[in-house]
């Protein structure tokens, strides 16, 4: 009866972080909500993890196995409307095995979104200032698409504990499931943040927390939950704006918002060609 | 006989005013989020005392202005980017940018505050007021007690709620009031209704006049005579929420008698009390708006309210060609 409220479908075809690798021993099987259903993860004997539908829509097919891979504590699963083959691999991300990087947490949120918003996200520079403690607006340094893949750095002051701290951001998307953000400046972390779509309505957004600190443990210790506090802070307040926006297909641009426009042409290659992202009906 | 009122004949929404809030609800500096009419709306109320509404979502990247949404000065601040729009919907700072986008603006919608109540006024194709927000007749803030106010949701429409007010032989069976002998008259574009009821107050019988004024769909008063000590009068208004629900805002006020403190503070307590008894009334009939079905030629016993002529007036009101002439042939 209400317009939908986004105007592409729930999931586009990509890899999706569906459990972290060691909620999977052996022998467990979890069910997980995603994609409007429910999948089954579970590990054999032998180690590899597979998923499977709980309740396959057609039963000639029986339960088809979903593409798999595990990398970086990941279990990623491979969605594609149609069940095509991947078209492209989400590369390893080396932080997290790179010495001098310490895992300071994970942290995860339902939110009533879809996922492209995230992705819309991470080019939008102006928003950086009042939802993430830019003390200045974002500068774009570099932005570049290749294939399935996109990175933009962005340069900014931000609040960091209250001092303003020169600092260079950047997002690689590798599709629109899976994403590493990572700074340079004198407090080096990273993100591996990743994008579940659950429903028509809500997603799941999870981020893997790392940070370049002294391998002394109460530095570590007061900097991971430091750091923690922040990303929480960030994420949401940022929910409530994503939770309650509005989607518009023709968003009223000014000059340093980003490249929103090339991020959006790009997403459209995640879409079934009959459902691509409109450029707006009159 | 269908579940839901005909769409074309009687929309959810009509053209006119509309409660959205008590004033002591938005102090300065104030942002809320409202949805009517189906649609987000932002109310905000300036540094300068002045309450605004403006369409919710801002046309930068959609975020909605009441969740998260600051004041300054005159104008509300989205919480996404920081665009900064005025009363009238004109964006007047674009943070980062120099130049602030031609077609950064947001409709805005009129609106009105006057005793304690703030109104918007709404219109199918968004055309200006066209005609001031209506008087309420009797009514000068100092001669009578502060509102007692109570805002009720409902999962109705507006026009179950109105054929309810003047539809009498329910009104006894529901309440349980003594026999009523409505009179329905038509002024123009309001529909007068008069009636009397008895029921007990305070130990005694109470015979009351009720003189129930509609003067647009969201917008009525009722005037109780014959109370114990003064007069009550009642302003109501229904404001849809969408095509399922609306809201019943109730302001209800005594007469004051005498000036004394002692006079005042006895038409105070004697407020409390008449008010719990119609919002108690009013609560009774809830399960009758929320489970009713509309019958698009009801059966109509004799002695039956007069729903035709109230369904014309309500019709007269949708109309987006405003001041439709509605036929007179009621009767």
């Amino acid at each position: 009866m209400t317009a939908p409220r986004f105007p592409f479908p729930a999931t586009p075809n990509s890899w999706y972080h569906l459990v972290w690798s060691d909620e999977l021993p052996r022998g467990r099987t979890l069910r997980v909500p995603a994609f409007s259903t429910v999948l089954l993860a579970r590990r054999r004997a032998d180690g590899v993890a597979e998923v499977m539908e709980e309740r396959p829509r057609a039963r000639r097919t029986g339960a088809r196995l979903w593409t798999v891979r595990e990398q970086d504590g990941m279990i990623l699963v491979h969605y594609h409307a149609d069940g095509a083959p991947p078209s492209f691999e989400v590369p390893p991300i080396a932080l997290c095995s790179a010495p001098g990087w310490l895992n300071v947490g994970r942290a995860e949120w339902i939110l009533r979104s879809h996922i492209q918003e995230l992705v819309e996200n991470s080019v939008d520079l102006a928003h950086f200032q009042l939802l993430h403690r830019f003390s200045e607006p974002a500068q774009l340094v570099d932005f570049g698409a290749q294939a399935q893949s996109f990175s933009v750095t962005v340069s900014a002051p931000k609040l960091v504990l209250g001092v303003p701290r020169s600092m260079k951001l950047t997002i690689e998307y590798h599709g629109m499931g899976v994403a590493v953000g990572r700074t340079e400046g004198p407090l080096r972390f990273a993100n591996v943040v990743t994008n579940l779509p659950l429903d028509a309505e809500r997603m799941r957004l999870r981020f893997h927390m790392f940070a370049r600190v002294p391998r002394v443990p109460v530095v570590h210790r007061a900097l991971a939950a430091a750091l923690r506090w922040h990303v929480r802070q960030d994420v949401e307040d940022e929910m409530t704006v994503l939770e309650h926006k509005r989607y518009l297909e023709r968003p009223v641009l000014a000059a340093g918002d980003g490249p929103i426009m090339s991020v959006r042409r790009w997403c459209r290659q995640f879409y079934p060609p009959t459902t691509a992202v409109s450029a707006g009906v009159a | 006989m269908s579940r839901a009122v005909p769409d074309e004949k009687y929309p959810a929404y009509t053209n006119g005013w509309f409660q959205v809030a008590w004033s002591h609800e938005l102090r300065r500096g104030d942002v809320r989020p409202l949805r009517y009419f189906g649609e987000d709306l932002v109310l905000f109320r300036g540094e300068s005392g002045l309450a605004y509404i403006l369409d919710a979502h801002c046309p930068h990247l959609g975020a909605h202005l009441g969740v998260g949404g600051k004041v300054a000065g005159d104008c509300v601040t989205c919480p996404f980017h920081g665009w900064k729009f005025d009363g009238a919907g004109a964006c007047t700072s674009v943070p980062y940018a120099k130049k602030i986008p031609p077609k950064a603006k947001l409709p805005s919608w009129p609106v009105v505050e006057r005793d304690g109540m703030i109104f918007v006024w709404r219109h199918a194709a968004r055309r200006a007021p066209e005609h001031p927000l209506p008087i309420v007749d009797g009514y000068r803030a100092g001669e009578w007690t502060a509102w007692s106010t109570h805002a009720l949701t409902l999962r109705s429409r507006s026009l179950d709620i109105l054929e309810n007010s003047v539809d009498s032989p329910h009104f006894e069976v529901v309440h349980g009031h003594g026999p009523t002998q409505p009179e329905i008259l038509r002024r123009g574009r309001v529909l007068e209704l008069k009636q009397r009821t008895s029921s007990r107050l305070l130990g005694r019988d109470v015979d009351a006049t009720l003189h129930y004024q509609l003067i647009e769909p969201g917008f009525h008063y009722l005037h109780v005579d014959g109370l114990p000590l003064t007069r009550a009068l009642v302003v109501s208004s229904l404001t849809p929420v969408d095509e399922q629900t609306v809201v019943n805002r109730l302001s209800i006020a005594l007469a004051h008698r005498g000036s004394g403190v002692a006079a005042r503070w006895l038409m105070r307590a004697l407020r409390v009390i008449i008010a719990r008894r119609m919002v108690a009334a009013y609560e009774q009939d809830r399960p009758i708006w929320e489970n009713k079905v509309f019958h698009e030629a009801p059966v109509r016993p004799a002695g039956d309210g007069p729903i035709p002529l109230l369904r014309q007036w309500y019709a007269g009101h949708a109309a987006t060609g405003s001041l439709a002439v509605v036929s007179e042939q009621v009767r």
